[in-house]
């Protein structure tokens, strides 16, 4: 019956278009393959670098299992490769995060460093850190337990005052900031009541540190990934509608207040917990997504995977950097991180003519 | 068919739409008038459903499924890093699975064709005139298949030309697959040429609903818009409208 055949049969189709597509997914995969290669390349050299610098093929060698010298997996293994994939996970986790707050807040700034998430988690450190002595666990585990708890606590409270007007990302974003000078005044207070000894390794915990990297944190981390990608997968599409604004993303079915909540909930968690084990690291999640965004644009199928792996890459060169710049010395990786970030952001802006995707 | 009894919108204190009574059959195009501000928005939006409003609210889709609405908002200013048939493919959001499948692209491919703006396909979005997009977003809105048509404004940024063209593909989808289309216009003359009926909106209250001559009398156009108009009739026997003066 004509009459409710469907719309979208209705003409003939050339192809043309469905050619034009998959020309554009296949760049698409190209990129990413690129950068995984990057990734990989970089994770080598990571590991590769350090007091004792080594061959790379020794380094390839033992982690397939099959170095002769126990001195160099004994280094690789119980020291550089944590602390490397470390590097990766954390990179990903705050690229991958830093895509998706910009997206749901429909604001290229956004991240969970401008919206007080990792303030929260700065916050939470150095509270164990000035009051440690009367915590009945180490300070070891009391530190990551508190800055995730209180990474948590910042970004249910950004969504829920920003919940109060509707949730849109103008009050949400309006929330985050209010919210990341609360707890930066905290945070100089605790500074400020803090012994000499505690405020030097609140200064510390703030800069960010590879060196805290275990295996049993790195599962964890990965865990948590692995947790929280299957929500991120099953929202992709529904990811992208929200780029077309609230009012679209509703008229093609989506719940956009739900979205954001379940959003907020995987973000404040793999934010919560990369930074709890490593420190406050930013730009990642600012820098990242520009960069996959350039390529691939904002098709989140293409977006988050590949804000992921430039995430990855950036922390990881990071590290190479924070071990190589000043010969015998390791710069914090939160300070190479806005060295690098910030001159490669500006680049980004204003340096680049056009986009690739 | 849709039918809304008693309908109301109140966004806080303010009413924008009061005890309105609408009838639209299915192959029919209803045009929407009225003044800025008459609620002609908050009628669509509290017809799809995304506004919380008051009365009852009946769909019933043709097919005997659950009615599905395929809504193309005003707002064109959008600054979204996606290609035309991205966006054009999210219309078909509900069936998208994470690998697009060959139908989906296929039905994205004919609504652009249809629209003879295929050749944007791998266009971004951003790199669009504002028409270009209204025009992808109407063809995002016909990927959808859906069986009740409800647009904002669609031609507020074509040309004269591409006015034309989109205001006849809608009326003859309307027709071909039974669709219930309701569309907000500004344009008097193009309402009084592609509509079935018209209803006119003042203040949030339905003053007529009716075909076009019935609907565009002197008195409504008055009422509605403030203004002395004078109707005559086009070489192809449409109803025309000039608008000669404000009045009081």
């Amino acid at each position: 019956m004509s009459k409710v055949q469907s719309i979208s049969g209705a003409a003939p189709v050339t192809g043309a278009v469905g050619a034009a597509y998959r020309h554009h997914a296949r760049t698409r995969l190209i990129v990413g393959l690129a950068a995984t290669a990057a990734v990989a390349l970089s994770l080598l050299v990571d590991i590769a670098t350090g007091p004792a610098l080594l061959p790379l093929a020794a380094v390839a060698r033992s982690a397939l299992g099959l170095a002769a010298d126990r001195t160099v997996d004994a280094i690789i293994w119980s020291i550089r490769l944590p602390a490397a994939l470390m590097a990766l996970a954390v990179g990903a986790s705050l690229g991958l995060t830093g895509a998706m707050m910009q997206t749901i807040l429909n604001n290229p700034l956004a991240s969970s460093y401008t919206l007080g998430i990792s303030a929260g988690a700065g916050f939470g450190a150095a509270l164990v850190i000035v009051i440690g002595p009367l915590l009945p666990i180490s300070e070891a585990t009391a530190i990551p337990l508190s800055a995730f708890f209180f990474a948590g606590l910042a970004s249910a409270c950004v969504y829920a005052i920003g919940s109060l007007r509707g949730a849109t990302p103008e009050i949400l974003i309006l929330a985050g900031i209010a919210l990341l000078f609360l707890l930066q005044a905290l945070l100089a207070l605790l500074q400020f009541i803090a012994s000499p000894e505690a405020l030097q390794q609140i200064v510390f915990w703030l800069f960010g540190s590879l060196q805290k990297a275990s295996w049993s944190k790195l599962y964890l981390l990965l865990l948590t990934i692995l947790l929280c990608l299957p929500m991120i997968t099953a929202d992709v599409w529904r990811l992208t509608a929200l780029k077309l604004g609230d009012e679209r993303a509703v008229g093609l079915g989506v719940n956009v207040r739900a979205l954001r909540l379940r959003a907020f909930v995987v973000i404040s968690a793999l934010t919560g917990i990369a930074v709890a084990f490593v420190g406050t690291i930013g730009f990642i999640g600012l820098v990242a997504p520009h960069m996959a965004r350039m390529l691939v644009g904002e098709d989140q199928r293409g977006l988050l995977p590949l804000s992921a792996l430039f995430g990855a890459l950036v922390l990881s060169l990071a590290s190479i950097a924070s071990k190589t710049l000043v010969p015998g010395a390791l710069i914090p990786i939160g300070i190479v991180t806005a060295l690098i970030g910030v001159p490669f952001l500006v680049w980004l802006i204003i340096g680049s003519r056009r986009s690739f995707w | 068919m849709l039918k809304a009894e008693g309908l109301g919108v109140r966004y806080g204190r303010l009413i924008a739409l009061s005890d309105v009574d609408l009838i639209a059959r299915p192959g029919e195009i209803l045009a929407v008038i009225g003044a800025n501000g008459s609620g002609k928005s908050s009628l669509l939006k509290a017809l799809a459903g995304f506004v919380p409003s008051s009365g009852s609210i009946t769909l019933e889709a043709l097919t005997g499924t659950a009615p599905h609405i395929g809504y193309m908002p005003q707002d064109i200013g959008v600054r979204a890093a996606l290609s035309v048939v991205e966006t054009v493919l999210l219309g078909r959001l509900k069936q998208l699975h994470y690998r697009v499948g060959e139908a989906d692209l296929a039905a994205a491919g004919s609504a652009l064709e249809r629209l003879g703006i295929a050749h944007l396909a791998t266009r971004p979005l951003g790199a669009l005139s504002g028409g270009q997009r209204q025009l992808v977003f109407l063809a995002q809105v016909m990927a959808s298949d859906p069986q009740f048509l409800f647009l904002d404004e669609p031609v507020s940024a074509l040309d004269i030309r591409n006015q034309l063209q989109v205001m006849e593909t809608v009326r003859s989808l309307t027709r071909e697959h039974g669709l219930t289309t309701l569309t907000i216009l500004h344009d008097l003359n193009l309402a009084a040429r592609f509509a079935d009926r018209i209803a006119v909106l003042k203040e949030g209250r339905l003053l007529a609903c009716a075909a076009p001559r019935e609907a565009l009398s002197q008195k409504t156009l008055e009422q509605a818009f403030s203004i002395e108009a004078a109707l005559g009739e086009g070489v192809e026997g449409h109803m025309l409208i000039e608008a000669l003066r404000p009045v009081g």
